[in-house]
Order: structure tokens, then sequence, then C-alpha cells
């Protein structure tokens, strides 16, 4: 009985010992800097936009903030102006250079320019905006920048920086939205490719506003060969800034040797026309286009089955997979992919499949035949590829599960979302998740102590029962 | 008595509550058509250590720990961002990693990268587009060493700068 005692004290011992070492383990974990080196940064207020009028003072009280697991740093605060890429990106513009007529910037103070910061605390920094009473007409423009200091170390070290763009519209004046085409060109004309028609349109108003336009080709006689749509800017185009807009055209069929015109024409979003333009390009020897899109009208009565022209690429949609009669259509998709989740790197294959708003009644399956790139990409192994699906929703890819046919040289899946599809590569070298497994160890090792504890409690009673 | 200073403590509550709220909404009424401003947050990606270079190779390196951004929409419904990562200094030599102590540049220049793939020169960036929250923000660097680059430890700082474009 004595030894049972020791045993069973000797037991105790060591399960509280482990559960002592758990504990530990799980402090350790939680309290491990896994995002210690790289800054975070919070800012409330990110974004004014407000009608002033001239000579009104206006405050904005900005809150700067730091995670706890963040590392301490010093805020520098600063007003720059701000520009646009031809491509829309929003961009300070340091105050040398800032000379424009649409800067707000000289009419904006800080509070502060400068102050440290704790992990967990948080500061309020306040932008004083003074219109100037002969400030003009349209919108003024500027940008606050707050910003972290490096960790330093060996390597890459990261800084975060947080831009507060300023948009203010002065009450009263008056609004001009106009532009012009500056130039438009088109690339080279290779058979197989699309033509790229590239259109730069400066914004000569002064205000911002969206763009949408359409090119339209035709050929000497005067014919339309083809019309495409320009979409709608995603981004408003900043008074005396230039946009370039970038439209692959796939003609219908074939072009035949001869001149060819492109005219351009961009709108603002309620259909009002800003400019026009128009360039030639010359057809040496016949044009092929590449693979035109495919095109189906999927009946909810049968099973149908949508390719591109080379069948690269189809989808085949069950009986009943759609509720309602709808066209859908499998086209390149040539926008360039949001980043992939990590364990995973692009390949070269991107496609679309257009038309559906809604999720499927039944999942449609997708096959696409792999590229060379694409298996350049995965280093020559196949079964490392996989169809990723843009889940608009999450706004994330998705990894589907995807199945590998070497002998086809196939992809395929089940989805019952349709939309932008991409080959990627698993990049995970093992696939294993030590984190979780660990994790998982340390879960099943308390359970077993609890557990252990539990039985070691009972068992004394039950003895003393039985005696 | 009691009960009318329970009643007493609980309309100082209210007041208490409704008092500040009042003098907040006539602040922020001067914004037009944004009653509350989107609160934006970033994560840089973590920092990235290199292995020893060995001259010729290229070597390629995933941030230890991926960056996100969460947006707090206030009045909006959606929040659109961009982020763009770049080496704009502090120092010179934008785009090159510095020997500590000297500040000589490595001969090849640093290829930073989001995805593992379309690589660009670190002094020009690249930007990520966005809408309200995403948790994998991802960040690769490529680096070379070529004979003749001096030994020692090599750094750069790349910053990673997040603006709300628009909002809906």
């Amino acid at each position: 009985m004595g030894n049972k005692l020791k045993v069973i004290k000797h037991w105790r011992s060591l399960g509280a010992l482990l559960l002592a070492g758990a504990v530990l383990f799980w402090a350790v974990l939680l309290a491990s800097p896994v995002f210690a080196a790289a800054p975070g940064l919070t800012v409330s207020n990110a974004i004014l936009v407000s009608n002033v009028t001239p000579g009104q003072t206006l405050t904005w009280p900005m809150v700067v903030s730091l995670a706890t697991t963040d590392p301490a740093t010093v805020i520098t605060v600063q007003v720059d102006g701000m520009t646009q890429g031809s491509d829309g990106s929003l961009e300070t513009l340091p105050s040398s250079q800032d000379t424009g007529p649409y800067t707000a910037r000289p009419f904006i103070s800080i509070d502060q320019n400068s102050f440290p910061l704790n992990p967990g605390d948080s500061q309020t920094v306040t932008a004083t905006i003074q219109v100037p009473q002969d400030v003009g007409a349209g919108q003024r423009f500027a940008m606050i920048t707050l910003q972290t200091q490096a960790v330093p170390g060996a390597g890459i070290n990261t800084i975060s920086e947080v831009d507060v763009p300023i948009y203010l519209t002065i009450t009263g004046s008056q609004m001009i939205d106009t532009g012009k085409i500056t130039s438009l060109t088109t690339g080279n004309i290779t058979t197989g490719q699309p033509i790229t028609v590239t259109t730069n349109f400066e914004n000569t108003g002064n205000e911002h506003f969206k763009i949408e336009g359409q090119i339209t080709i035709t050929n000497a006689a005067g014919t339309i060969i083809d019309t495409i749509g320009i979409p709608e800017t995603t981004s408003n185009v900043m008074p005396g800034l230039t946009r370039q807009i970038v439209t692959p055209v796939t003609a219908a069929g074939t072009l035949s040797p001869g001149t060819y015109t492109v005219q351009s024409q961009i709108m603002l979003d309620d259909g009002t026309s800003l400019d026009q333009s128009t360039t030639t390009f010359t057809v040496s020897a016949p044009y092929v286009p590449p693979p035109s899109v495919g095109t189906i009208k999927l009946d909810p009565s049968s099973a149908s089955t949508v390719k591109n022209e080379d069948g690269s690429v189809s989808v085949n949609f069950p009986q009943g997979a759609a509720v309602v009669p709808v066209e859908v259509s499998v086209q390149p998709n040539p926008n360039q992919l949001a980043a992939f989740p990590k364990g995973f790197s692009a390949a070269s294959t991107t496609f679309e499949v257009n038309g559906l708003t809604g999720l499927l009644a039944k999942e449609a399956t997708v096959t696409v035949k792999y590229s060379s790139d694409d298996l350049s990409a995965a280093g020559g192994n196949a079964s490392k590829l996989k169809l990723m699906l843009w889940n608009q929703g999450t706004s994330q890819w998705v990894a589907l599960t995807t199945k590998v046919n070497t002998t086809a040289q196939t992809l395929s899946a089940t989805s019952n979302e349709m939309g932008i599809f991409a080959v990627a590569v698993g990049t995970s070298s093992s696939g294993i998740n030590w984190m979780v497994i660990g994790v998982i160890a340390v879960v099943v090792i308390i359970i077993a102590i609890a557990v252990f504890l539990l039985i070691s409690r009972r068992k004394p009673k039950v003895k003393t029962v039985k005696r | 008595m009691k009960k009318i200073l329970a009643l007493v403590a609980v309309l100082a509550l209210v007041a208490a509550l409704v008092v500040p709220m009042a003098v907040s909404a006539s602040q922020t009424a001067t914004v037009n058509g944004l009653i509350t401003a989107p609160t934006i947050s970033m994560v840089a990606p973590g920092n990235i250590t290199f292995p020893q270079f060995t001259f010729g190779v290229a070597a390629i390196q995933e941030t230890a720990g991926l960056g996100s951004v969460t947006v707090v929409p206030g009045s909006a419904t959606n929040v659109f961002w961009s982020v763009t990562a770049a080496d704009v200094g502090p120092g010179s030599a934008w785009g090159y990693m510095k020997l500590s102590g000297t500040g000589a540049a490595l001969t090849n220049p640093l290829y930073i990268s989001a995805t593992n793939s379309g690589w660009v020169p670190a002094a020009t960036g690249y930007t990520v587009n966005g809408e309200n929250n995403i948790t994998n923000l991802d960040f690769w660097g490529d680096q070379t060493a070529v004979v003749g680059d001096a030994a020692g430890s090599y750094s750069t700082t790349v910053t990673f700068t997040v603006a709300i474009t628009s909002f809906n």
C-alpha cells in the first residue's frame, strides 16, 4: 500500500511537472515574437474626403497606435503632396516637387512631427487644414504620412507607413470635367498575340473623375472589324495627371494585309464623351488572332461544356447546374493576378469563366491543359501544379482539389463557383505543418495528464470501499 | 433615499455616455458623405534574413512571417487599399544591400517580390491592391553576391506603405 502511494505520488509529481512544462511551452509559444521584428501600425481616420469653403479651418484627428506585439518605435509624421502613377497608384510627392495648382499641402499643418510610441500605446495626431480665402475652384489634394522606424538587423528590414489621403472639394466653385487623349499607340502586330492599344489620357479639368471608353478597329473600307470596351477605371484620374490605359484587342478573325484604323474614345462614367483619337497600324502578312472566346448558352435542362478554341480550357456543367438559362464564356484573364497564399507561387496559365453571378446548383468540372511554362515553373514536376480560384467574396485564392493527368497533361477540379482561375505551383516542401503538430501534441499531453490525475484520484476511493 | 441616489447615478451615467457622442457627432458632421472615416492597420511582413551568400548563386528567401492589412470600415461598406513595397532609403544606394559599418553596396541590386515571381528591383518596388482585410501579405527577397563583394554583414530597408485608395 505504501509503495503504491509512493508510486501514485511519484506519478502525480511527474504529472504536475508535465503540466507545468506544457503551460511553460504555451506561454513561450504565445509570447514568441513571431512578428516582433515586423512593425505594425494602425491609424484611424485614414482618409479625409470633405467639402470645404474658402477661409474655413478644419481639424482632422488621427489616432496612431501600436499593437502589444509591435516593437517600440518612433513615429514620424509629415505632410506631402499627392500624385498618381500612370497606372493610377497613389504616390506621395515631396514638397520640393509639389508645385502644382491642385495641392492642399500648404494648407495643412500637424501638431507633432515625431513621437515615441510603445507597444500597446496610442497617440493622437491632429492635422489643421486652413483653407485660404483665395483657394480657387475645384479640388485640392495632399497626403499625410505616418511612418515607423526600422528594427535594425542584418538582411532586409522593414518599415510600416500609413499614408492618409486628403481630398478637399471647394464648395460653390465650378467643377470642370475635361480631358484629352495625349497619345494613342499600338504594339507589335504578332500572329497569335492580342493587338495592344495604349491610350494615354490627361485630366485637364479641376477635379478627379473615373473614365471608361471604347476601342474601335476598322479596315481600309471603313468596315468595323472589332469594338472593345474600356472598363471604368478603378480609381479617379487626378487633375493635371495622365492615366495610361492598355487594352488588349483580339480581332474576331484573320486580318488580311493592309492598313487598319484604331479609334479610342474616352468618356465619363455617365457616358459624356471627353475625347477621341485615331491612329493606324499596318498588317504586312495575314494576322491570325489568338483563340477567341468560347461562349455557350447554359441551359438547366441539359449538360453543357464550354471550351476555348484551342481546347486548352474546358468547363463541363452537369444537367441542372444552372437554375436559369445563362450565357457562359471562357476567356483569357488579361489582369495581373493577386498574390497567392503562402505555399503557392504563380505558374503561367490563367483564364476566367464569366457570366455566372452566383453559385452553381451542381459543381462543374474545370479541365485545363497545363503549358510547358506551367511545368517549368513546377520544376518539371506536374504533381506540384494546382488549380486556384479567386474567391470574389473573400478576395482570396482558393486552392482547388486538383487531379493531375500527366498523360493528357491536364489539371482538373470541381467547383460550384466560377471566376478567375490560375495554375499555381504548390511550394510547400514537405506539406507538414510542424506548428500544428506541436500544438496537437501539447493538447494530447494535457488531456493525458488530466485523465491520469483524474484516475489517480479515484483509485484510493475505490479501494477503500472494497475493504 | 437609496432609490433616488441610484436613479441619479443611472441618469448621470446615461448623460456621461450621450454627451460625448453628441459632441463627437457635431465634430464629424463637417466631413462630407463620410461620417466615420475608416481605420486601417498594416503589419509589414517580417524581416528577411539571408543565409551566407555563395558567390554567383541567387539567395532567394521568404519573409519570416506574413503581413496583414486590417480595415475598420466606419461608415463605408468596402474599403479598397494599396500596399507598396520599395527600398526608398534611408541612406544612399537605394535598392542595394549595404555593408554594416562602411555602407559599401553589393554589386548586384536586391530584387523583391510579393509572390516569388514577377521580381522587381527593390528601388522600383511593387504594389499589391486589395479590399478590406487580408492576412497573407507575403514578401520575398532575391540577392546574388559576386566575387569582389566584401565579406561582412549586409542590410537594407524596405518600406511598406499602405493607403486607402477608395471606399463605397
